[in-house]
C-alpha cells in the first residue's frame, strides 16, 4: 500500500503558496476540500491544526473548493474584514479579518451540511472507544464541546466535534476528525488538562465569544477512514456543582430529540424517518448532566467496556 | 478562458464517458453554480449514462435530487391550500413556470429547482385573491411606497407574497409582460387553452395550467425579455426539454407555436428560442421551424448585438468562464432587460427615484446581503433553507 502523504510533508512556504495560487487539496473524512487563501492566520493555523491530514491534488476528485478572500476596496485598509466562499459563491455576511480561521472552519461544516444529503446529518460530537461509539447530540451552550475534548483526551477516537455522519445505507457511523471548537472559559479547562494540548490562535470577540481550535489527535486522523456502528446516544447537560446524574431516555423521546438535533430530517423525508428510526432501534440513549471531569470520565469508561 | 464545460456535456452528454477527474471537479462546480446539478443527473439518467458518474460526484447528483424532491412536496402541499381557496372564491387560477411543470407532470420538473410559486389571475379576481392570502398568513414582501407603486402602476404582477411562517413565496400575475411595455400581450390568447389540473375535489377545479404551445411560448417570452441572465442556461435548458416533450406529444408542434406567437404578436420570442435551440445546445429543428427561423425578420437593427448577448451568455456565470466578452454580454442584456421592460419615459424616473432612496438611506442599499446568514448562527442551515 502506498504512504499517504499528509500536509506536514510540506514547508511552511509550500503550504503558503498551495493556498495562495490553486488552492490546497485535503481529505477531511469522506470529503476533499480545496482551500484558497492568501491571508496568513489562515496558512499558520491549517499548519498547526490540519497536520496529520492526508494531502491530495487536483488530480484527486474534489468536493468543495472554499476561499476565505478580503473584498476589494478601500473598505480592507480602514477596518478589513473577510468573507467565505463556496465555489465563488458566498452564503455569509463578511466578518472581520481577525476571524478568519473559525470562518473557515464554520464554511466547511456549512458545505457539509447543505450537501451530504447522502448522510443523515446530526449536529452532535461522535467519539469511539474499544469498538463503541457515543453520539453526543445538543444545542450550543449545553457543555458538548468541552465533553468531547475532555473524551478525545483521555483515550477515545474523535469522530467529529459537530457533526454525526450515518450513512443512509450501511448505518454506519463515518468520521471527520476536524478540530474541536472550544469556546470562553472551556479553553482554559482543556489548557489545564495533564495531557499535551496544540490548539490554534485564541480568536476573541465573535459572536460566541473567545474561540479557539483543538488540533485532533494524530490517531483520531490516521483512523478518519474507520467506520463504526452507533452504540449510544447521550445527551449531555453541563450543571456546575452538582453530583453526576444519568438516567435512561425513553426511546420516543430520544426520537424527538435526534431529530431536533438534526440538519437534514425534513429534507431527507422517508429516508430520514427510516434512518433515525433504525439509529434509536440499534442504541441506548441516555441523559447526562454533570460536573466533575473525573465522574464524567467515568461514566463514559463504563458505557465503553 | 475555459469554455463551458457543462454547454458541452449538454450537447453531447456522452463525453463524460472519457472524462478525467480534473474535467469532474470543474463539471461539477459549473453544474452547481448554475443550479443544474439535478438537471443533470436526470440527463445522464436518461441516456444510460449513470455507470460513468464516479462515486463521489454521484453523491453530489443524489443529494442535489433529494433538495428537489424536498422542494416539491413542499409545493404540492402548498398548492392543495391554494386550491381550496381558489375553489372557496369561486376563481379561476392558472399556475405557471416550475410549479406548472410540476403540476402537469412533464420531464423537465425532474431535477428543477425554482423559488417561487407563479400563477395568472384575471386582473379583476386579484384584490379578492390578495385579501384572502393576507387572511391565510401571507404578506406583501415590498412594504416600500415606490416599489408598491412600481408593482402596481407598471409591472405585470403584484409585489411578491410570502408566507410569514413557511418562508414560501407566491407571484401573482396578470400578464406575462409589464402593462407599460410597447407590446402589450392579450393575455386571454394565451389563456384560452388553459387545462384543468386533476385535482379531487368537492368543491369543483379552478385550476389550470396553459396549453403546450402557451407554455412554451411563455417560458421563451420570459427568457428573451429578461436583463439578468444568471439561470439563463437553465432557461434554455428548459426549452430545449419543453420541446423534446411537445414535439412528441403534440400534432405539428411547431405550427401551433407558429399560430399562437403571431396571434399574440410575439414572433420574435419563438424565433430567438428556436435559434439559440439550435446554435447553443445544436438542437435539430424541425422543418417547419427550420423555414420559420431562416425566413423571420426579426424586428431590429442589429442581430449582431442579439448574438453577441445571448451566444455570450447562455453559459455557465462562474470564474472558470469569465471573460470581458461575457461582462460586456451581460451589461448589454441588463439594459436591454430594462428597456424591453419599461419605456425610457418611465424607466429614467424609476432608476433615479431607487438611487435617490438608496443615496438617502431610506431603503437597505445592499439588499443582495438580504438573504445571507451569520456564520455563528445555529441554524444557518435551516434559515438558508429557507431562502
Amino acid at each position: 500500500m502506498p504512504i499517504k502523504k499528509t500536509l506536514r510533508s510540506l514547508s511552511t512556504n509550500e503550504i503558503i503558496q498551495q493556498l495562495k495560487n490553486d488552492g490546497l487539496v485535503l481529505a477531511v473524512g469522506p470529503f476533499v476540500f480545496c482551500i484558497k487563501s492568501s491571508l496568513s492566520s489562515i496558512a499558520s493555523n491549517v499548519q498547526k491544526i490540519y497536520g496529520d491530514f492526508q494531502l491530495l491534488s487536483h488530480d484527486d476528485l474534489i468536493d468543495f473548493y472554499v476561499a476565505i478572500k478580503k473584498p476589494r476596496g478601500l473598505r480592507s485598509f480602514i477596518k478589513p474584514q473577510i468573507n467565505f466562499y463556496c465555489n465563488d459563491s458566498s452564503p455569509f455576511l463578511p466578518l472581520p479579518a481577525s476571524q478568519a480561521f473559525p470562518l473557515l472552519e464554520w464554511g466547511m461544516n456549512w458545505c457539509i451540511a447543505q450537501h451530504a444529503h447522502h448522510y443523515l446529518l446530526l449536529h452532535s460530537a461522535v467519539l469511539e472507544k474499544n469498538g463503541k461509539s457515543v453520539i453526543l447530540p445538543a444545542q450550543s451552550g449545553s457543555g458538548k464541546s468541552t465533553l468531547c475534548a475532555l473524551l478525545a483526551l483521555n483515550g477515545w477516537r474523535l469522530l467529529s466535534d459537530e457533526m454525526a455522519l450515518i450513512d443512509l445505507k450501511s448505518n454506519q457511523l463515518h468520521a471527520l476528525a476536524r478540530p474541536i471548537s472550544l469556546k470562553n472559559e472551556s479553553i482554559n479547562v482543556i489548557l489545564n488538562q495533564p495531557c499535551a494540548t496544540i490548539l490554534g490562535e485564541v480568536v476573541d470577540d465573535t459572536t460566541k465569544g473567545t474561540i479557539s481550535h483543538l488540533k485532533p489527535s494524530t490517531a483520531s486522523v490516521q483512523q478518519v477512514a474507520k467506520t463504526v456502528a452507533p452504540f449510544a446516544i447521550v445527551f449531555p447537560k453541563y450543571q456546575a456543582n452538582q453530583p453526576i446524574n444519568t438516567k435512561t431516555t425513553e426511546k420516543a423521546t430520544a426520537f424527538m430529540a435526534v431529530i431536533e438535533n438534526s440538519f437534514n430530517y425534513a429534507i431527507l423525508a422517508e429516508a430520514g424517518f427510516n434512518a433515525v428510526a433504525q439509529l434509536i432501534d440499534n442504541t441506548q440513549c441516555h441523559t447526562l448532566a454533570y460536573s466533575s471531569t473525573e465522574e464524567v470520565l467515568a461514566f463514559f469508561e463504563e458505557l465503553a467496556s | 478562458m475555459h469554455t463551458s464545460l457543462l454547454v458541452k456535456v449538454l450537447k453531447s452528454p456522452k463525453i463524460i464517458k472519457s472524462f478525467n477527474s480534473k474535467d469532474w471537479n470543474l463539471l461539477l462546480r459549473q453544474a452547481s453554480s448554475a443550479n443544474m446539478l439535478a438537471r443533470l443527473a436526470y440527463t445522464f439518467n436518461n441516456h444510460g449514462l449513470m455507470n460513468a458518474v464516479p462515486d463521489k460526484i454521484l453523491n453530489h447528483f443524489n443529494s442535489d435530487q433529494v433538495k428537489v424532491a424536498h422542494l416539491h412536496t413542499q409545493v404540492n402541499q402548498e398548492v392543495q391550500e391554494l386550491n381550496q381557496l381558489f375553489n372557496k372564491l369561486d376563481i379561476k387560477a392558472i399556475y405557471l413556470k416550475g410549479t406548472a411543470y410540476l403540476l402537469a407532470d412533464l420531464p423537465l420538473a425532474q431535477g428543477r429547482f425554482f423559488s417561487d410559486i407563479d400563477l395568472l389571475l384575471n386582473q379583476s379576481d386579484i384584490a379578492k385573491v390578495e385579501i384572502a392570502l393576507k387572511c391565510q398568513g401571507w404578506k406583501s414582501q415590498k412594504t416600500d411606497d415606490h416599489d408598491q407603486a412600481y408593482y402596481r402602476d407598471y409591472m405585470h404582477e403584484i409585489p411578491p407574497m410570502q408566507h410569514i411562517i413557511r418562508g414560501t413565496v407566491i407571484d401573482i400575475h396578470h400578464n406575462i409582460l409589464p402593462v407599460c411595455n410597447n407590446n402589450i400581450i392579450d393575455i386571454s390568447l394565451l389563456s384560452a387553452d388553459a387545462l384543468k389540473l386533476n385535482v379531487n375535489t368537492t368543491h369543483g377545479n379552478h385550476s389550470y395550467v396553459l396549453a403546450p404551445a402557451a407554455m412554451f411560448l411563455h417560458s421563451a417570452i420570459h427568457l428573451f425579455h429578461e436583463g439578468e441572465l444568471e439561470q439563463g442556461l437553465r432557461g434554455l435548458s428548459d426549452l430545449d426539454l419543453l420541446l423534446s416533450h411537445f414535439d412528441e406529444s403534440e400534432a405539428n408542434f411547431s405550427q401551433q407555436l407558429i399560430d399562437l406567437g403571431t396571434k399574440i404578436n410575439q414572433q420574435q420570442s419563438l424565433f430567438y428560442a428556436w435559434r439559440y435551440l439550435n446554435r447553443i445546445l445544436n438542437r435539430e429543428l424541425s422543418n417547419t421551424a427550420q423555414a420559420f427561423v431562416e425566413s423571420y425578420q426579426p424586428k431590429i437593427t442589429n442581430l449582431t448585438t442579439i448574438d453577441f448577448i445571448f451566444t455570450n451568455l447562455f453559459t455557465v456565470h462562474h470564474s472558470t468562464t469569465a471573460s470581458w466578452r461575457f461582462s460586456l454580454a451581460a451589461q448589454l442584456a441588463y439594459w436591454r432587460g430594462h428597456l424591453l421592460r419599461m419605456p425610457l419615459r418611465l424607466l429614467i424616473p424609476h432608476l433615479l427615484t431607487k438611487s435617490w432612496l438608496q443615496l438617502s438611506g431610506l431603503i437597505k442599499k445592499d439588499s443582495v446581503n438580504i438573504n445571507k446568514v451569520n456564520a455563528l448562527d445555529p441554524r444557518f442551515h435551516q434559515l438558508d433553507e429557507d431562502k
